[in-house]
């Protein structure tokens, strides 16, 4: 009796031991890991820090001007070009005109595109 | 242990004694048992005080691994922030786009005495470097010492050449450097670092503290989409009037933040050391100027709020005024009297001595006191100029005052005052920090909501109808002053160095930004008939600025007939139904 429980005691010690054993190897493998990828992770944080200011070099307003001339057509937009919302001509019963009929040519030359777009 | 029985043939007697000479029993009596009995219990006490040690460790051991999983200390959770790469926080501007920032770099080393063959290593380095020759390397790879520096911050690609080269004796330090993307357009105000990036000008040092602290970026009032256009459109007029420079300035009446800061010519951040005194200047917060005519709405102001005169007061402006050696005389002479609006808007000198004078001198300097022009301006930089003030303010001093001669004040006072006579009347701090929206600003009051009113209409009646026609752009309802004085050489003025300014806000219904523009020693061209004032140098300037600016910062234009609309309604409530007799 003695001896099977010293046994059983031994038996479990071992496997206690092997498994402790095998815990810590894996987390020494998990935390290799880990530092890896934390390396890592500060490795990009500086490469986008780097991106960032390249970014903010090639956006410079100076260089996006330059571009823009060169490639685009856009010009300042002039202040009479911007209207508020409660100035576009809607259709419905409170319109106060037919837009169609508006002496405004910018008027008649969207309702012209929106009704070949149609 | 001791052993109760003896065997009787021993096989062995290690310690030389005869059993045979003892009795066969061991008989424990008396004061031997007592001991052997208090040994017993002492082991049992011992044995029960480990038992109890064990299971102590067990117990925890059970709980560190089976329950306590939640307080698991977490190494991936803490942030690796840009300081710790860096050690120097970014500066951005309003919309986060970054002015400054700390870029990680290597530097080149060598320990020569680890260097085989200098003569290749050279050869080999200096095609991998530009800027590096042969024979300084062969000489720095051969001397005797163990360490040498070959170059400092090399550009990633140049870093990754040397690398491949694998010249033994050859090394890289990490370092760190300061970086402008920016360059020119923003150097005044975010300043420049010292080679080991401690802040020496503007912003960075400043707020150096802070910056080396933290890992945070700081964001600064500026915005940058704004700034560059201020800088063009200075830069473009400076060209066309031959002008030795520039200053310009664009401030949120509200919060007093100060949305551009340009002060031309510039330099580049990176090499201050190749720039001169002047672009090193900072004309907006360091320079002093006498502003000439704009000062004419703090004196128009200072009558109006406090009663010395009434708007439909007329004032002959038809003689010099004569004081001692002075003669004070306007520029385009009108030969009759003019009322407060027309003295405002003509910009006479001569109507507008009277008003100061009405004031009186006293409440002159207590009014420009109030305005915070007698004070250097409290902002968030090194380098800010304080007011130069007259020695002694007698009255010939209030009468030069009124009109902008004899004291000298920094555009950003200036624009900060205008700001508090358009905005209601409140002076608020200037900030070159970002506040945060919706902040409110504690202002202190400086002249009344009435007088402020009628101060944007009389402002607002220059560009429609003054010298200040040509900073009106449409729809957004511009108001403004111009300014024209001579420049200070020496001792007496100059008769052909001028400053040429504007100050104006828009839109005057309800004002929302101060504009400032300032040439200096501008030239009358030929499309300009000659002149040279800042009606026609600086006024081009900030019609263009706002033209500009407006649909960037979410100002709306009004079309045409609600712009009459409006500018109907800034006309004070006395004079509405008479028109002005001069036009």
């Amino acid at each position: 009796m003695k001896r099977t429980t010293m046994m059983i005691w031994l038996v479990a010690a071992a496997i206690g031991a092997l498994g402790l054993f095998h815990v810590k190897q894996q987390v020494k493998t998990i935390e290799r890991e880990l530092a890896r990828v934390e390396s890592r992770i500060l490795e990009h944080q500086e490469a986008i820090h780097v991106l960032d200011a390249e970014w903010a070099y090639r956006t410079r307003p100076t260089r996006i001007e330059r571009l823009a001339r060169e490639h685009l057509q856009l010009a300042p937009l002039p202040s009479d070009s911007i209207i508020g919302i409660s100035q576009l001509p809607w259709r419905g019963d409170d319109a106060p005109a037919d837009p169609a009929r508006s002496p405004d040519p910018a008027a008649k030359a969207f309702l012209a595109s929106a009704e070949t777009g149609r | 242990m001791i052993s109760q029985t003896a065997p009787s043939t021993p096989p062995c007697n290690p310690c030389g004694l005869d059993p045979r000479d003892r009795a066969a029993d061991v008989v424990l009596e008396g004061s031997a048992k007592q001991a052997l009995e208090t040994g017993r219990a002492r082991l049992k006490l011992a044995g029960l005080v480990f038992a109890l040690a064990f299971s102590i460790i067990a117990l925890r051991l059970v709980e560190v691994t089976a329950f306590a999983q939640s307080q698991a200390p977490s190494l991936a959770g803490e942030p690796a922030g840009s300081a710790k790469l860096t050690g120097r926080a970014d500066i951005v501007d309003r919309n986060g786009k970054v002015l400054a920032t700390t870029l990680p770099t290597a530097s080149l080393y060598a320990n020569p005495r680890q260097v085989r063959d200098p003569q290749q290593a050279a050869r080999q380095l200096a095609a991998a470097v530009p800027g590096l020759t042969v024979p300084t390397l062969a000489e720095k790879l051969g001397s005797d010492r163990s360490f040498v520096w070959l170059r400092r911050n090399l550009t990633p690609r140049q870093q990754s050449e040397v690398n491949a080269l694998g010249i033994p004796g050859v090394y890289f330090k990490r370092g760190s450097k300061r970086v402008y993307p920016h360059g020119p357009l923003v150097s005044h105000l975010v300043g420049f670092t010292d080679v080991d990036n401690n802040g020496i000008a503007g912003i960075e040092s400043a707020f150096d503290e802070l910056l080396r602290g933290s890992s945070d970026p700081l964001p600064v009032s500026l915005d940058i989409r704004v700034q560059h256009i201020m800088a063009e459109e200075l830069a473009r007029s400076i060209e066309t009037f031959s002008a030795i420079g520039g200053t310009g300035l664009v401030m949120d009446v509200e919060s007093g933040e100060i949305l551009s800061m340009v002060s031309l010519p510039s330099f580049d951040p990176t090499e201050p050391g190749a720039a001169n005194e002047e672009a090193l200047f900072n004309r907006a917060s360091l320079g002093i100027y006498e502003m000439g005519s704009v000062f004419k709405i703090f004196t128009t102001a200072m009558a109006l709020d406090s009663d010395a005169v009434e708007l439909g007061d007329a004032f002959d402006v038809s003689q010099p005024i004569r004081v001692s050696r002075f003669t004070i005389r306007d520029f385009k002479p009108k030969n009759r009297d003019l009322t407060v609006p027309e003295v405002f808007i003509y910009s006479s000198n001569i109507g507008t001595v009277q008003m100061a004078l009405a004031a009186g001198t006293d409440r002159q300097q207590q009014f420009l006191e109030s305005l915070g022009l007698m004070r250097a301006a409290p902002i968030e930089l090194p380098e800010v100029g304080a007011p130069l003030l007259p020695e002694k303010w007698r009255e010939i001093n209030t009468m030069t005052i009124s009109y902008g001669h004899g004291l000298a004040v920094s555009p950003i006072q200036l624009a900060r005052a205008v700001g508090a006579i358009v905005n209601g009347g409140e002076l608020r701090p200037a900030t070159l920090l970002r506040r945060q929206p919706g902040e409110l600003v504690v202002g202190t009051r400086v002249i009344g909501e009435d007088t402020s009113a009628v101060m944007r209409w009389l402002m607002r009646m220059v560009v429609q109808h003054g010298t200040g026609r040509k900073a009106g752009a449409p729809g957004y309802m511009v108001g403004g002053k111009t300014g024209t004085a001579d420049k200070i050489a020496g001792k007496r003025y100059a008769r052909n160095a001028r400053i040429a300014s504007f100050v104006g806000a828009f839109p005057m219904d309800r004002p929302r930004y101060v504009v400032f523009a300032m040439v200096d020693e501008p030239k009358g061209t030929k499309e300009t008939y000659g002149y040279a004032t800042g009606g026609w140098v600086a006024a081009p300037v900030v019609r263009a600025v706002v033209e500009r600016v407006a649909p960037l910062l979410g100002v709306m234009p009004k079309p045409a007939e609600e712009s009459e609309g409006a500018d109907v309604e800034l006309v004070p409530v006395s004079l509405q139904g008479f028109t002005l007799a001069a036009h």
